[in-house]
């Protein structure tokens, strides 16, 4: 088939559009299937969920982009994530979940690669932007702030004035972010937003708020005793006003559906579909029926 | 001022409070001249084989250990907020279980150089105050102290396996009923739950924060109990299991609603072993809200 373009292939026309500046030494990889297979399609998600992977099945996409690993863990020696306990391929193995989404990628000749540190590189910033767009931000950009935080790929925005309250509701509708968090008094007027797509480490909320020119900081996903407690002292100090919490799957969803976009930029062979995973949540209690 | 019997006992121990009364000091205890040092000390001394001398975690963490201690605040973790309450009450040891400066080993770098850092550290050096943790050693004592104190407050105890304090088998409920007991005696409103509420569960496990411990705990019981996991890995794993069609769920609390009973615990513990020295609960609470 003269058309035919393999899974390898497509990897090296994405390493050729991010071009010289492609790092080395990343996480990122074939993670299952054949590299030489043939592309019938391809779907961008922030992590390879089994839903995620049902549904290229059923749009006979073959190969599978995705910013996390297929298995819940690191797969290789680059640590991206902070884990609180790496399981072991000996307690994966036995699995049932982990059996089921094997023989599923198997069965269905599914390819997984990895991109994830060269896509949140990228300079038109596209994983942070797209966030930014779905909580209406992006408009309000203080570019200059932003600029200054280009390297944990967070940005600083100057909304029209809002209650906390009100901030977390359109964070919730915008990022379909039911399980989202708060802290913070809801009363709070605030308007200086500091934004970060997924997992916020103690160094990067305090390089977000270090120039004291931010009320809010919204992430995805905060440790408990390192950024989380970093905010509450934050807000104790009267130095901010409240921080938000999304959900980590909610905060990514944007931007891997924006890699799907990227993509189809300069890969117009075949389908390219972005899937929002949405939370793993099903439900909180706390929220009243 | 109307003061109770046993608050002027209490606030006798702090000769400025009482001095501030225009009381005079009455009668100090020999423990209340004592260092936090000597405290600490006799606390490893007190739990035995369970202190962990080589542990980073249980360690000062700010102050001059060698400071007089005029009472003591027991918490789940020393933020700022923790901290100020402990100084309003006369209370200048703080003894927390969680980190003080933001790493699970309080690391210096990176927040040596952060304005925040400086504010903290200032106000617990001007006001004469100490930090010092206790997280492994107390999580070593026998029967370990944070899952029975869970299991007491949800009035699991019977529930419990004493073989594992961790391990509980109810009668057959659906996951929401479960969940509705666990919310009604947890103060957070920080609870997020994957799994079918209409699923029985006959069988419960408390998994830490470890993706490895939840997928074990999935595969031989009901469900779990996480107080703070990450969600790449350990809320995915949750997910996937669903969509496997396996059974099973995960209730995901937060990390402060799952030890700060257990810290009363503490506080009950220090007062049945270090009488004479005055300690009080403060609470942490996460102030975590939803919509």
């Amino acid at each position: 088939m003269a058309t035919s373009l393999t899974a390898d292939a497509v990897v090296e026309r994405i390493r050729s559009q991010v071009s010289k500046s492609w790092m080395g030494g990343t996480s990122e990889g074939f993670q299952c299937g054949d590299l030489g297979a043939t592309v019938t399609g391809i779907v961008t998600a922030w992590t390879p969920t089994i839903e995620a992977l049902q549904k290229a099945i059923s749009l006979k996409h073959n190969l599978m982009i995705s910013m996390e690993p297929p298995f819940w863990r690191e797969s290789g020696t680059v640590r991206t994530e902070v884990s609180m306990g790496t399981p072991s391929m000996k307690v994966l193995e036995a699995s049932s979940v982990y059996q089921y989404k094997k023989k599923l990628i198997d069965d269905h000749g599914l390819v997984l690669w990895r991109f994830n540190e060269n896509y949140r590189a990228l300079p038109s910033n596209p994983r942070l932007n797209a966030l930014a767009r779905s909580l209406g931000y992006q408009a309000h950009e203080n570019a200059a702030a932003t600029q200054k935080l280009a390297t944990i790929g967070a940005g600083v925005y100057a909304i029209p004035e809002t209650s906390l309250a009100d901030l977390a509701k359109k964070a919730r509708d915008g990022a379909n972010a039911k399980a989202l968090r708060v802290l913070g008094d809801p009363k709070e007027k605030v308007k200086n937003v500091a934004l970060m797509p997924g997992y916020m480490e103690n160094e990067d909320i305090m390089a977000m708020v270090r120039d004291r020119n931010v009320d809010v900081v919204v992430c995805g996903e905060a440790c408990e005793w390192e950024a989380f407690e970093y905010a509450e002292d934050w807000i104790t100090a009267g130095w901010g006003k409240g921080m938000i919490m999304l959900g980590r799957a909610v905060s990514e969803d944007p931007g891997a559906q924006e890699l799907a976009a990227w993509i189809r930029s300069f890969i117009t062979e075949v389908p390219v579909t972005g899937i929002a995973v949405g939370e793993p949540f099903s439900y909180v209690p706390s929220h009243k029926a | 001022m109307h003061i109770t019997r046993r608050e002027f006992g209490q606030r006798s121990l702090f000769t400025g409070a009482a001095a501030l009364l225009g009381m005079s000091a009455g009668p100090v205890f020999a423990d209340a001249t004592m260092t936090a040092q000597q405290i600490a000390d006799k606390i490893s001394s007190i739990m035995g084989p369970a202190w962990s001398p080589a542990s980073y975690r249980d360690t000062f963490k700010m102050g001059d250990p060698n400071t007089a201690v005029q009472g003591v605040a027991s918490c789940f973790m020393s933020t700022f907020d923790v901290i100020k309450r402990a100084h309003e009450k006369g209370l200048n040891f703080v003894i927390t279980h969680e980190p003080t400066i933001w790493t699970d080993a309080d690391l210096l770098p990176p927040a040596q150089n952060d304005p925040l850092y400086r504010l903290k550290l200032e106000y617990v050096n001007d006001n004469k105050m100490i930090v010092w943790r206790t997280h492994d050693s107390w999580h070593k004592m026998q029967p370990e102290p944070m899952n029975a104190a869970q299991n007491k407050k949800l009035g699991w105890d019977k529930y419990a396996l004493a073989s594992d304090l961790r391990t509980c088998r109810f009668p057959a409920l659906p996951l929401r009923d479960v969940v509705a007991q666990y919310v009604e005696k947890t103060p957070t409103e920080s609870v997020r739950v994957i799994g079918n509420p209409d699923g029985v569960v006959q069988s419960l496990t408390r998994c830490g924060h470890s993706c490895e411990q939840n997928i074990e705990g999935l595969e031989k019981c009901d469900a779990t109990v996480s107080i703070e996991v990450r969600e790449f890995e350990t809320a995915e794993y949750g997910r996937d299991l669903l969509a496997s069609g396996g059974k099973g769920a995960m209730i995901i609390a937060s990390h402060e609603s799952g030890e700060e009973n257990g810290m009363e615990s503490f506080t009950n513990w220090f007062k049945e072993h270090l009488p004479g020295i005055h300690i009080e609960f403060v609470p942490t609470t996460d102030r975590l809200w939803t919509l």
